[in-house]
């Protein structure tokens, strides 16, 4: 999916679990950063690092550096949704690297613009109600 | 307590579902769009005359040669083949990105794309699983 979509379904997640916004956006769209990686599998875009096994690393490296879980686990909760939504294009994800295989739902291309202005709307009623809601119960 | 977990479990499914169902919708809506504007029928012969370059073409041919399947710098893979409508032939290029087509020579086949120019030679572009066995 698209730069904006992981953003928002990301932050939708984090408002849902009352975690920290900003590490659970910084891990939905800092995944395709692999996108300059052009060395061949598994150092491409959707390879090593489109992968648990990279968000487990980058959770444990943030909680030796912050010392705070809630930030290392929103950082991994917007990692991991970011790979669930790129399962539903038809490349998928590698969801048991270093088994090298690829699960996809081929529900959507990446760049379809009703599935992503969709997920967008959904994240955004998400963010409203919780975050109504936390607000009621604060 | 419970009724929090319950709560806040509840909007996660709602976020997973819809995405799938958005996911669902798009690729259905996009797949009605493509029927509808599918782009009238033409011949090899016309494309190799008047050279409509870029403009999405739809054309019918029997496979005449099979290339090596190509894998790009980034691993993005794609299936070439020639089609012939008996004059002349066309390089069909096409993307294995969201499946491929099973195609041996003999075969006819129905090839949606877009009519380029690559390097000297004319070609169509497509993705492999809008080719169509006819």
């Amino acid at each position: 999916m698209l730069a904006p979509t992981h953003l928002f379904f990301a932050y939708a997640l984090a408002e849902i679990l009352r975690l920290p916004r900003l590490p659970a956006i910084i891990g939905g769209v800092i995944v395709d950063m692999d996108m300059v990686l052009q060395y061949g599998f598994p150092f491409m875009h959707r390879g090593i690092v489109h992968t648990p096994l990279i968000m487990i690393v980058s959770m444990m490296v943030l909680y030796v550096f912050t010392k705070n879980q809630d930030q290392a686990f929103s950082f991994g909760l917007g990692f991991v949704s970011h790979l669930f939504l790129d399962t539903l294009n038809p490349t998928g994800i590698m969801w048991l690297y270093p088994y090298p295989m690829y699960f996809s739902l081929n529900l959507a291309q990446y760049n379809n613009l009703i599935a992503n202005a969709g997920i967008i709307f959904a994240s955004l009623l998400c963010i409203v109600f919780y975050r109504w809601k936390n607000e009621q119960r604060a | 307590m419970n009724k929090e977990l319950e709560f806040r479990a509840a909007g996660i499914i709602v976020l997973i579902v819809s995405a799938m169902l958005f996911s669902v919708l798009g690729t259905v809506c996009t797949n009605t769009y493509s029927l509808k504007n599918a782009p009238a029928k033409t011949t090899i012969s016309y494309l190799l005359t008047e050279f409509p370059v870029n403009q999405y073409v739809c054309v019918e041919g029997t496979v005449s040669e099979i290339l090596p399947d190509y894998t790009s710098k980034k691993g993005y893979k794609y299936q070439q083949f020639f089609i012939t409508d008996g004059k002349n032939s066309l390089k069909v290029f096409c993307s294995k990105y969201s499946g491929s087509v099973n195609v041996s020579v003999n075969d006819h086949v129905s090839v949606t794309g877009k009519f380029q120019k690559f390097g000297n030679t004319y070609e169509i572009y497509t993705q492999c699983k809008d080719i169509e066995k006819t």
